[in-house]
């Protein structure tokens, strides 16, 4: 029978604290010397009361144990050594019976070669299904470019089996056959397994080795997106028939290639932050916070109903895959000075013995672990500092027995010492007459004591499992300082890495006005001003500070209803136009608008907020929001709202609390006003909307849907479900299953929307195929404006959901950070060096040498192909036409006038700033910032000979704001997208024709930005190979730009319009301005907002011949 | 007596039950004649009520619509236990349970829940309650009884000052015998009490009003009444009350740890005028002190597991005090409860054990309050004085709650 969950709120493990154990290794209820079930059963009091709330089980399969149960051979079943199925489910009862959670671990990349499919696969026919349950070959050069990751056992991952014939791949041990996920049936396998213990009411799976699932010939075979396809299909079947229940992956990965394993919150709900936990060791053992910042600052965002999964230490060893050459010889000098004490890439060793047993240190290490962002995962045994055993094989030496008492075998087990699995640590200093459970449960200073105490503390703050992370820079870098907020509550943590005391002074003027009171002893700390705040920290010590504000007056309560009383949940006259009015316009518009990423006011005061129209559409309604700041500015935000009333009403607060506006009581219940892109029947409605040439009254106007020509083609057939995308920025967007992306404009301008426009201008006039395929939009037309095009906006616009691999920008810095990997090694030989300076046309007119491809590899065919693309891109806007709005003009003098007029403003605004700003930038910058300082005269007389360019070809409408983000890689092409402009310019600005040329320079500008990026994150691990590589990024860029521009050149050419000038030196001269004057305007972004990136402008400035 | 029309029912449910605008709900063992015969006066007043009560299953009689037309009905819902054998004053959450799910399934805009005494059981105080739901849309009010100062004074000592200090909201009566509720905190109250955890302790609706943000009210009403305390075991009665308040502390110290300050809720109904003056009998003080004397000799051992050096000494030095000045100060009462109050939580003895030592001490303020009384001392204002200063003391709480080593002041 299928039991239920044992929580109701879907995000419990946001707040769970984590215990993994291994029943072996816990307690030994027979006397056999192996931990078991029952055994288990009898400490869970223990845990109960050290306050963790969920468990995780490694393998307790049927197995072999050649790889510690990692290596199953029965996935249904309980290793008889630990006790039966019933045993198990005895278990589990007694823990949720205590509010505890359970996680299994399900190791479902590949089984034990004792596993029965293996024994069947291996004498089944070539081809046939049973042979398919795993991944055979006749040929071992298949999937050659995956690395072997288990270095000192294995030597291929291919093993020739003798009876199948063929070769059987394997990424871990030759006897750990694959499983074969381009099979269904295994699929299948795989969704029963899981069934099996969902349906006895576990609350979560661990999946081991999550990336390695899938293979694919060509690729290095890890994260593929085919993998994605299988961990999705998992989560939706498990999402389909149970509830609360989680999956956790293991995907030791970068943080940015960890992120898509989370997709938009339908993958799984948490990954572990693999590389987070040796920089904690790291930043302890250097006393210095970067390393930490470090690796936080490269952990992309995750979707809401996620988690990251953070830890100390964990069965395995300390792993230093992810880390950098000199950082992992650092951290084997640090942590193991005894060559026993490593084993694979890692240093096998608890917590307790790689901080030399200081009580302190493992202190401070846990109060990082349980205040950063992140479900905390403790390993049984470091709780009372347990100690390991490193003349033990493999990663045994962390997995003794666990140190109950001081009695025989740790009172782990009452077996002869020699008849147990392992022997327990016995030395003086780690040994279990030393350290163990009972000792400290009767001693309140334990560190057992402290644990319990820190565990019972967290677990009183949402913040801490579900709060942003901010870090605060203090001048001193051995002080960790960061706040996390979460609604109201605000907890700034302070942490000393050093072993001496240290001063810091804090930047908390955001605060100003809270005082900290500290969160352990409830003390009160004097209150924040606009002053940085001073504070001193003891040797490793930490401070939790909650930032508490004023006191509320002790006035009795106004007489007014928290909730707003509705008759039912669509009386939208209530809350638009009735007793809701008042206060949504007064209190919970400003409140809410504040907390949307796509609102674009942070920074502004709100004077006030107007309901400026609404209408129905169903039982939800469309609110146009009009915003006036202080000096008297306005803006008009597009809201449509939803009210839902009992769970469901309860599951958005909990998910989407900043979503929600406020509360509501209906006969029928209570529940929430909310953002309505939050229910998924008001994304229905509105694609319906258009699907049907709808037509909605709101109070001052309509509301139309109007489908594009090939609606009905994308839209198909099929039942469309919607989900929101985690990706929100200025606009909000929905996709309806796989066909369909309905993106809401956020903030309304009147008059038409670009990126409507050109997307309904290329989908039904033009032949260019490379942009999503336009399906239509929804406009707001004002009442007795109807023929006024100017007073029209557009709420929304749909288009086809195009298939990709991500964005440019990713996919490019994922081709970057191989072509790094392969060059790192390679010293630049002279000869090949790229020149500092080199001409555009120069660039665009020779393209790269046979040495330059060899290195750059097939990156450069897609810059050509991009290249190629935007071409016709611009062909296809500048084709004639009557409509007035896209009809080509020629650039005339007067135009030119005005353009350079702009340049120079722009230039002469940069050039300031640079100056202004030039002692506060970092060292290894100044001298760039002077060189390019010097070129100023040289810019303006550039700048100045704009008006001399004798043919500089059409203007037309461009896409305006044109970067590698803004095109996506699908099947091996190239699609278009964002026909916005820069949402900062107004919309007259964003529709002006233009030359192409602005789109080509901001296209150069981003393979700029993205080979120096991927070199700065490069540079942070290796900072000594800056100037081997540097060369190296340089050659990339030209190469790419070369490509690209080639490509570009030849297809206008070929098109025989000359729609940008055709000779090589107005072109460059042209070109070179639009690239100079966005290179200037990314100097300005960057000194206000990174500082540290500015080298990549700088550089781009300097690499300007400017003739 | 108006006629009475039989209807069956099956199973205690409430299907096909007509609708009910309220529910009255009576949770323990009433005297189902003297309801009969109340709820019939009520038929013709215009809308609809459904009076429940429980009933042990298999005695399970069917409901009766009470009057012509628009009339009220008596339903009888049964529930496998309806009264504790030791307080049958004090509802059992179960019992709440059912009624308020009845109220639910009634479709009920709002229900009011009232001591099985009956004493409140009159359409004038069903009235009071209900005017702040209706009219102020409030989802719970709660009652302010007409009380002398020797009347609920474990309410006195340790309920209200710890509610008020906990939650923020100035209840006066936490555990309430007769309130309110909205259809709107219907559900949410039910569910606080429906979780096997809840089963095993009490109804504090206004503690739950406050964790679901729902908006409390106080009704002045004038109602007594009367608990046959006689022959009653203290510890029993610490037990069946304060326990379930210890245990609500610890499930929602994450909320009440970040509340600050308090507020006194909107109250409604006729204020009675405060009478200060000392009444014309009260209780002998001289049993209690002894009996708290008698702990501070006997006791020493487990109070000194969950008391601090400083209470240990004061509570020394109180007991040498003789009768006519001894006086338990608020700060040194405030600090035994939150000690009490977090050993409960830590375990630090047996529960049962836990609560056994806590009554001398209790004994110990009641002697000090009738003292204090008897003197002169203006009552209402003293209980006041005593409330912040439980709130004021409430960081010792957080403190000790939050790192509760034992080696402090």
């Amino acid at each position: 029978m299928k039991q239920a969950g044992s929580m109701a709120d879907p995000l419990w493990f946001k707040d769970a604290v984590i215990y993994e154990l291994h029943v072996r290794a816990f307690m030994d209820s027979n006397n056999d010397g192996i931990g078991d079930f029952a055994g288990l059963m009898q400490k869970l009091d223990y845990v109960q009361d050290l306050g963790v709330t969920c468990l995780w089980l490694l393998p307790f399969f049927p197995s072999p144990l050649r790889d510690d149960g990692y290596d199953i051979s029965d996935y249904m079943n309980v290793n008889p050594s630990y006790g039966t199925l019933d045993d198990f489910k005895a278990f589990l009862a007694a823990a949720h019976e205590r509010g505890i959670q359970v996680m299994v671990e399900l190791v479902v990349n590949h089984t034990s070669d004792q596993h029965p499919w293996f024994e069947r696969a291996r004498h089944a026919p070539k081809g046939s299904p049973e042979r398919a349950y795993y991944v055979w070959t006749d040929d071992d050069q298949l999937y050659k470019d995956a690395r072997i990751i288990f270095t000192d056992t294995e030597k291929s991952n291919w093993t020739w089996d003798p009876v199948a014939e063929q070769y059987y791949w394997h990424r871990f041990f030759s006897h750990q056959p694959d499983l074969n996920y381009d099979n269904p049936l295994v699929m299948e396998e795989v969704l029963n397994i899981m069934r099996y213990w969902l349906d006895m009411g576990v609350d979560g799976l661990r999946i081991d080795a999550i990336p390695y699932l899938v293979e694919r010939d060509g690729t290095n075979c890890e994260n593929l997106p085919e993998t994605h396809t299988v961990m999705k299909n998992i989560r939706a079947a498990i999402d389909k028939d149970y509830e609360s229940r989680v999956i956790l992956a293991e995907a030791n990965q970068w943080p940015a290639d960890v992120r898509p394993y989370f997709g938009d919150g339908d993958e799984c709900h948490m990954a572990f932050h693999f590389p987070l936990m040796p920089r904690m060791y790291m930043a302890l053992r250097q006393e210095d916070a970067l390393p930490i910042t470090e690796i936080m600052a490269q952990t992309p965002g995750i979707p809401d109903n996620c988690q990251w999964g953070i830890f100390l230490r964990n069965h395995d060893e300390l792993t230093l895959e992810m880390v950098s050459d000199e950082e992992r010889d650092y951290m084997y000098f640090a942590y193991s000075a005894d060559p026993r004490m490593r084993i694979n890439i890692g240093i096998r060793r608890r917590l307790a013995p790689l901080v030399d047993n200081n009580r302190r240190r493992i202190e401070l290490l846990n109060s990082l672990l349980f205040s950063f962002p992140g479900t905390p995962i403790l390993y049984y045994g470091d709780e009372i500092g347990m100690g390991d055993n490193i003349y033990l094989g493999d990663r045994n030496g962390v997995r003794t027995p666990m140190q109950w008492t001081g009695d025989r075998n740790a009172g782990f087990s009452r077996a002869v010492p020699a008849k147990l699995f392992s022997p327990v640590v016995m030395d003086p200093v780690w040994g279990y007459e030393a350290i163990n459970v009972e000792a400290q449960q009767s001693d309140p200073s334990s560190l057992l004591s402290w644990m319990r105490n820190m565990i019972a503390l967290r677990k009183l703050f949402r913040v801490f499992g579900r709060g942003s992370l901010k870090f605060l820079h203090p001048s001193n870098r051995k002080v960790l300082a960061y706040v996390r907020e979460e609604g109201d509550e605000r907890v700034l943590c302070v942490a000393n890495l050093s072993r001496f005391p240290q001063p810091a002074q804090l930047d908390l003027s955001e605060y100003a006005g809270l005082r900290p009171v500290e969160m352990l002893g409830y003390v009160e700390f004097p209150k924040i001003e606009k002053t940085p705040y001073a504070i001193t920290l003891s040797q490793y010590g930490f401070l939790w500070l909650e930032l508490q504000g004023e006191l509320e007056p002790e006035e009795p309560e106004v007489p007014r209803d928290a909730a707003l009383r509705l008759q039912h949940a669509a009386d939208w006259k209530t809350v638009l136009a009735g007793a809701g009015r008042d206060r949504l316009e007064q209190e919970w518009l400003p409140a809410f608008l504040l907390k949307q990423r796509w609102f674009g006011g942070k920074s502004r005061q709100i004077t006030t907020t107007t309901i400026s129209d609404w209408g129905r559409m169903g039982d939800h309604a469309l609110a146009l929001i009009e915003v006036t700041y202080g000096g008297g500015d306005r803006d008009t935000y597009f809201v449509p709202l939803a009210v839902s009333i009992g769970a469901a009403g309860e599951a958005i607060s909990r998910s989407h609390g900043a979503a929600v506006l406020a509360a509501v009581t209906t006969p029928d219940g209570s529940g929430y006003l909310h953002d309505a892109m939050f229910d998924d029947e008001a994304g229905r409605e509105l694609l319906a909307l258009v699907g049907r040439s709808g037509e909605l009254a709101m109070q001052h106007g309509t509301v139309r849907g109007l489908p594009s020509a090939n609606f009905a083609e994308l839209r198909g057939e099929e039942m469309l479900e919607p989900r929101r995308g985690s990706a929100e920025q200025s606009n909000t967007s929905i996709m309806f299953g796989n066909r369909l992306i309905l993106k809401l404009f956020r903030r309304q301008q009147p008059g038409p929307n670009p990126d409507t426009e050109i997307g309904r201008y290329l989908t039904e006039h033009s032949g260019f195929r490379a942009i999503a395929p336009f399906g239509g939009e929804v406009e707001y037309q004002p009442v007795g404006r109807a023929a006024d095009e100017t007073a029209k906006s557009t709420f929304a616009m749909l288009q086809g959901l195009v298939p990709n691999e991500g964005d440019g920008w990713e996919w490019t810095l994922e081709e970057l950070q191989r072509y790094f990997e392969q060059v790192s090694v390679i010293p630049m030989p002279e000869e090949h060096f790229p020149r500092s300076h080199v001409s555009l046309t120069e660039l665009s007119e020779h393209p790269e040498s046979d040495w330059t491809r060899e290195h750059v590899g097939t990156y450069l065919d897609a810059a050509a192909l991009l290249g190629r693309r935007t071409a016709e891109m611009h062909l296809a806007l500048a084709q004639p036409t009557k409509d007035e709005a896209f009809a080509p003009e020629p650039m005339t003098e007067a135009e030119l006038s005005v353009l350079r007029a702009a340049l120079s403003e722009h230039a002469n605004a940069a050039f300031d700033a640079l100056r202004q700003n030039l002692s506060r930038l970092p060292a290894e910058v100044e001298e760039m910032s002077g060189l390019v300082l010097s070129r100023r005269r040289r810019v303006a007389e550039r700048l100045g000979r704009v008006g001399d360019l004798s043919t500089s070809g059409l203007r037309t409408r461009v896409h305006g704001d044109y970067h590698l983000g803004q095109v996506l890689r699908s099947r091996g092409d190239f699609v278009i997208l964002d026909f916005e402009g820069e949402p900062a310019r107004s919309l007259m600005e964003r529709r002006a024709k233009q030359s192409p040329m602005k789109d080509v320079a901001g296209m150069l500008r981003s393979f700029s930005y993205a080979a120096y990026s991927e070199l700065m994150r490069v540079l942070t691990r290796r900072p000594g190979d800056a100037d081997r590589l540097e060369p190296w990024a340089r050659l990339w860029e030209q190469s790419v730009c070369s490509a690209f521009l080639h490509a570009y050149r030849l297809t206008m050419r070929a098109a025989g319009v000359v729609l940008v000038p055709t000779p090589a030196e107005a072109f460059e001269q042209l070109l070179e301005i639009y690239v100079l004057d966005k290179a200037l305007y990314e100097l300005m972004y960057e000194l206000n907002n990174r500082p540290a990136w500015i080298r990549i402008p700088l550089a781009g400035i300097l690499a300007l011949p400017l003739r | 007596m108006a006629k009475v029309e039989v209807e069956e029912e099956t199973g205690g449910s409430s299907q096909s039950a007509p609708q009910a605008e309220l529910v009255v709900g009576l949770p323990g063992v009433v005297n189902v004649e003297r309801v009969r015969a109340v709820a019939a006066q009520w038929s013709g007043v215009g809308h609809r009520v459904a009076v429940v009560y429980p009933c042990v299953p298999g005695m399970s009689e069917a409901p009766e619509t009470l009057g012509d037309g628009a009339g009220v009905r008596v339903v009888a819902k049964e529930i496998a236990a309806i009264a504790s054998a030791t307080a049958p004053w004090l509802g059992l959450p179960a019992v709440y349970a059912a009624l308020l799910a009845e109220a639910e399934s009634l479709g009920a805009g709002a229900c009011v829940i009232l001591n099985p005494d009956l004493a409140a059981f009159t359409p004038a105080v069903v009235d009071a309650l209900m005017r702040p739901i209706r009219e102020s849309q409030c989802d719970l009010a709660m009652p302010l009884y007409r009380a002398g100062p020797f009347d609920g004074l474990l309410n006195q000592a340790i309920l209200a000052p710890v509610t008020r200090a906990l939650f923020g909201k100035r209840i006066r009566y936490p555990l309430a015998q007769d309130f309110a509720v909205s259809a709107g905190f219907l559900p949410g109250l039910r569910q606080s009490i429906s979780t096997p955890a809840a089963g095993q302790g009490l109804l504090w609706p206004a503690t739950e009003a406050v964790i679901r943000e729902k908006k409390v009210c106080q009704v002045y009403l004038p109602v007594h009444h009367e608990y046959p305390m006689a022959g009653m075991d203290l510890p029993a009665l610490l037990q069946q009350i304060v326990a379930p308040l210890f245990a609500d502390m610890d499930r929602h110290a994450s909320l009440w740890q970040r509340v600050r300050g308090s507020h006194s809720p909107t109250e409604s109904g006729a204020e009675p005028m405060p009478d200060e003056a000392p009444p014309a009998t009260s209780p002998d003080p001289r049993p209690m002190v002894e009996a708290f004397q008698l702990g501070q000799r006997n006791l020493q051992e487990l109070w000194s597991l969950v008391l601090t050096p400083v209470t240990l000494l004061e509570l020394k030095k109180l007991s040498r005090q003789p009768l006519e000045s001894f006086r338990m100060p608020d700060e040194l009462w405030s600090h035994v409860v939150y000690d009490f109050g977090l050993a409960y939580r830590l375990r630090t003895l047996s529960r049962g054990h836990l609560l056994g030592a806590m009554a001398p001490l209790y004994l110990g303020w009641v002697g000090s309050r009738v003292l204090e009384v008897e003197s002169g001392v203006p009552w209402v204002s003293r209980q006041e004085q005593l409330e912040r200063a439980f709130e004021q003391n409430k960081p010792y709480l957080v403190q000790r709650w939050r790192w509760p080593d034992r080696f402090n002041p």
